[in-house]
C-alpha cells in the first residue's frame, strides 16, 4: 500500500505528463472558416461600379420593376419548395429548423455549426448506446444533406434503441417473474436489469443531449438574427446613390411661353436625373435621409407658325437677343419649334418608415423638398438652326415640394441595398408664377445604399 | 517569429502567421480541450472554436498577462459555452463537501495516462468542468460559480462527486487488471 493522497492532486500530477497533438485535419477547417470569413468582409471597388451599372439598367426597365419583386418572391418560393422535397415526406421539428438554419443567410456560420451538431450528435449516441449498429461518422459532412442525414440518423437511432431495450428490460422481469423461488436466477435477473436500467439512463442522457443540440441550433439562429440586428443598430449611417425618372405633364391648358400658344402641341422629354443622400437610422423602422439632386425638364412647343406668332414679343420671356437677329434667325422657316430647359438643385428632407423589414423591406416615405434654379435657357429651333433667345420670365429662382413615396428595398448583401421608391410630389410652391404648369409630379427613384 | 510580431501580423490577418501561432499552441491548447471534452473529435471540435475565439479577438489583447494564459482562458471560455446547455450545470445540490477524497497513490501510479484522461471525460459534463476548474487549472469554487452560473455549494458538491466518481474508476480498473494478471498467471 502507498501513501494516500487527494485524487484531485495525483490526477493532476499525472496529467502534467500528457502529450498529444490535433489531427491535421483541424487546421484544414480552421483555415477554411478563416477564408470564408475573408471572403464575407472583402467587398471589390468594383461592386461600386456594377451597382451604377444597375441603376442605369435599372433606369431603362424604369417601371417595369415590379416585375423584379415577383422575380425575387417567386425566386424564394423555389427555394423553398425544393429544399423542402428533398427532405422526405415527414419533417420532425428538428428536420424544420434545421432546413430554416440552412437555408438562412449565413450560409457558412450554418455550415460548420450544423456540421459540429451533426458529427457530435452521431457521436453521442454510439458511445452512450454500445451498439454497434449505429454508424460513425469520423469524417467531416461536407454537404448540407450529409448534415441533415447525420442529424435525423441520431434521431432515429435514439428512439429505435430505447424501444428495444424497453422490450429487453420488460423479457428480464417476465424471466424473474417465471423463475420461481431460484435465488440465483432472480439474482442474475436483477443484476441484468439494473444494467439495462444504466443503458437506459444512458439513452435517455443520449437523448437529453440530442435535444440540447436542438437548443443549440435554435440559438445559434438566435445569436445570427441578433448579431444582424445588433449591426444594424452600431451602424445607423448610410449613404446612396440615385437615378430618379421624371415625368412631369403639363395637365392644365396654357403655355407657358405665350396665351397664343395654348393650343400648340407640347412634346416632354423623358429625363434621368441623379442624385445622392446621406441616411440615418433612428430605430428598427425609422430612417431619416437628406442629401441633393440634379433634376432638369425640357419641353418643346412645336408648330409655332412665325407668320401668326411673333416670337420676338412672347408675353412669358426675357430675351437675351434683338428682334432683328432672331428674325434673321428665323426668317427662313415656315414652322418653329420653341425649346424650354429648366435645370434645379434639389435638397430633399425625408423620414421613412420600414412596414415591413425583411430581405425586401416595404416602407413609405414623406418629405418636403427645397429646390434652386441653377438653368432656364429658351431656345427657338427652325428648320436650319436653334437659337438660344432668353429665359422664362415668370419662374421662380426657388419652390418647394412635398411628396409622399412608396419604399421598396431589396438587400443585395449585408452592405448593399437597392431602392425603388415610386414617388408623387405636390410643388407646393410651384415652378412659375403663372400656375400654369400641374402641381402634380411623378417620379420613380431607383437607388444604390451602402450601410457602414 | 518573435511572438509580438506574430501577434501583430495575426491582427492583420495574415495566414502565415496564423498557421505559426496555431503551429506554437496546438498542442498545449489541445490537451486542454481534451480535458474537457467527452472524447477526442470534441476536443478537436472545441480547440477549432477556441482558435477562431482567438483569431477573432486578438487585437483585444492587450499585452497584459501572458498570451498563453489569455489563449487558455479563451479555450476555457469556449469549452464552457460548448457544454452549458442550459440546466446542465444547475442542478441544484445544497450540500457542502469539501472533504478530500483520498486514494492510494500506487493505484494512480499504476494507471495508464491515457486511462486517467478517459476517466475525466468520462465524468457528466456538470462534474468534469468543475473538476478541471478547481483541480486542473487552479480556479476558485466562486470563479468557477460565475462562469458556470451556478451556486459555489453547487460546484464544492459537484467536485466531490466528480472525485468520488474518478476514485471508483480507478479503482474498479486497477481491480480489473489485477484480476486479468492473476488469470494470466
Amino acid at each position: 500500500m502507498g501513501t494516500k493522497r487527494d485524487i484531485g492532486s495525483s490526477i493532476k500530477e499525472k496529467l502534467n505528463a500528457l502529450e498529444a497533438a490535433p489531427d491535421e485535419m483541424v487546421w484544414s477547417r480552421l483555415q477554411d472558416s478563416l477564408d470564408n470569413k475573408k471572403k464575407r468582409r472583402i467587398v471589390p471597388l468594383w461592386f461600386w461600379f456594377v451597382g451604377v451599372g444597375i441603376l442605369f439598367i435599372g433606369g431603362f426597365i424604369g417601371v417595369s420593376m415590379n416585375s423584379v419583386f415577383e422575380n425575387v418572391n417567386s425566386n424564394q418560393i423555389t427555394i423553398d419548395r425544393k429544399s423542402s422535397t428533398s427532405n422526405g415526406a415527414s419533417t420532425t421539428p428538428l428536420d424544420t429548423q434545421t432546413d430554416n438554419f440552412l437555408n438562412s443567410t449565413q450560409p457558412e456560420n450554418v455550415d460548420v455549426s450544423l456540421k459540429e451538431t451533426a458529427l457530435r450528435n452521431s457521436e453521442k449516441v454510439d458511445e452512450s448506446n454500445n451498439l454497434n449498429t449505429i454508424v460513425k461518422t469520423n469524417k467531416p459532412l461536407k454537404t448540407k444533406e450529409e448534415m441533415k442525414k447525420a442529424v435525423k440518423l441520431s434521431d432515429s437511432h435514439i428512439s429505435g434503441s430505447n424501444n428495444l431495450n424497453i422490450g429487453v428490460v420488460s423479457q428480464q422481469v417476465d424471466n424473474i417473474n417465471s423463475s420461481g423461488i431460484n435465488k440465483n436466477v432472480v439474482f442474475d435477473s436483477i443484476k441484468n436489469a439494473a444494467h439495462l436500467v444504466n443503458q437506459e439512463e444512458d439513452l435517455v442522457n443520449a437523448s437529453a443531449s440530442v435535444l440540447r443540440e436542438k437548443d443549440s441550433v435554435q440559438k445559434i439562429k438566435k445569436d445570427v438574427l441578433d448579431k444582424n440586428l445588433k449591426k444594424q443598430e452600431q451602424n445607423p449611417w448610410s449613404v446612396s446613390v440615385s437615378t430618379i425618372f421624371n415625368s412631369y405633364d403639363n395637365f392644365r391648358s396654357g403655355s407657358l411661353l405665350d396665351p397664343s400658344l395654348d393650343s400648340n402641341q407640347v412634346s416632354r422629354e423623358f429625363k434621368i436625373n441623379y442624385g445622392a443622400s446621406l441616411n440615418y437610422d433612428l430605430n428598427q423602422q425609422w430612417t431619416i435621409r437628406t442629401g441633393a439632386n440634379y433634376v432638369s425638364y425640357k419641353q418643346g412647343t412645336q408648330n409655332v407658325d412665325p407668320s401668326f406668332t411673333d416670337v420676338t414679343r412672347l408675353n412669358y420671356v426675357d430675351y437675351s437677343i434683338d428682334a432683328a437677329t432672331l428674325d434673321m434667325a428665323t426668317a427662313s422657316s415656315s414652322e418653329l419649334e420653341i425649346i424650354q430647359e429648366f435645370t434645379y438643385l434639389e435638397l430633399p428632407l425625408q423620414l421613412r418608415y420600414s412596414i415591413y423589414g425583411n430581405k425586401i423591406d416595404i416602407g413609405a416615405i414623406g418629405g418636403l423638398t427645397y429646390r434652386l434654379r441653377l438653368d432656364d435657357a429658351i431656345f427657338v429651333r427652325g428648320d436650319s438652326s436653334t437659337i438660344e433667345i432668353g429665359d422664362s420670365s415668370t419662374f421662380y429662382d426657388s419652390g418647394v415640394s412635398a411628396h409622399v413615396a412608396f419604399a421598396s428595398r431589396i438587400k443585395i448583401n449585408k452592405r448593399f441595398y437597392f431602392n425603388i421608391e415610386p414617388t408623387y410630389y405636390f410643388h407646393i410652391r410651384p415652378y412659375e408664377t403663372n400656375r400654369i404648369n400641374s402641381p402634380s409630379e411623378f417620379r420613380v427613384t431607383t437607388s444604390l445604399e451602402y450601410k457602414f | 517569429m518573435m511572438l509580438e510580431k506574430l501577434i501583430k501580423a495575426c491582427r492583420k490577418g495574415d495566414i502565415k502567421a496564423q498557421k505559426q501561432l496555431y503551429s506554437d499552441y496546438k498542442d498545449v491548447l489541445y490537451i486542454l480541450c481534451l480535458k474537457y471534452s467527452r472524447n477526442k473529435q470534441e476536443a478537436e471540435d472545441v480547440l477549432h472554436d477556441s482558435f477562431m475565439v482567438i483569431f477573432n479577438s486578438i487585437k483585444k489583447y492587450k499585452g497584459n498577462g501572458s498570451f498563453e494564459g489569455w489563449m487558455k482562458r479563451i479555450t476555457i471560455n469556449t469549452a464552457i459555452t460548448s457544454f452549458k446547455k442550459n440546466s446542465t450545470f444547475n442542478i441544484l445540490i445544497n450540500e457542502e463537501i469539501t472533504k478530500d477524497v483520498l486514494v492510494d497513490d500506487s493505484i494512480v501510479d499504476a494507471i495508464p495516462l491515457q486511462q486517467i484522461l478517459k476517466a475525466v471525460q468520462g465524468l457528466p459534463d456538470r462534474y468534469r468542468f468543475v473538476f478541471n476548474l478547481y483541480e486542473l487549472d487552479n480556479y476558485t469554487h466562486k470563479e468557477i460559480a460565475e462562469m458556470l452560473d451556478v451556486s459555489i455549494g453547487t460546484s464544492k458538491s459537484n467536485l466531490h462527486r466528480a472525485k468520488i466518481l474518478l476514485r471508483k474508476k480507478l479503482e474498479e480498473w486497477n481491480n480489473n487488471n489485477l484480476n486479468n494478471r492473476s488469470y494470466g498467471n
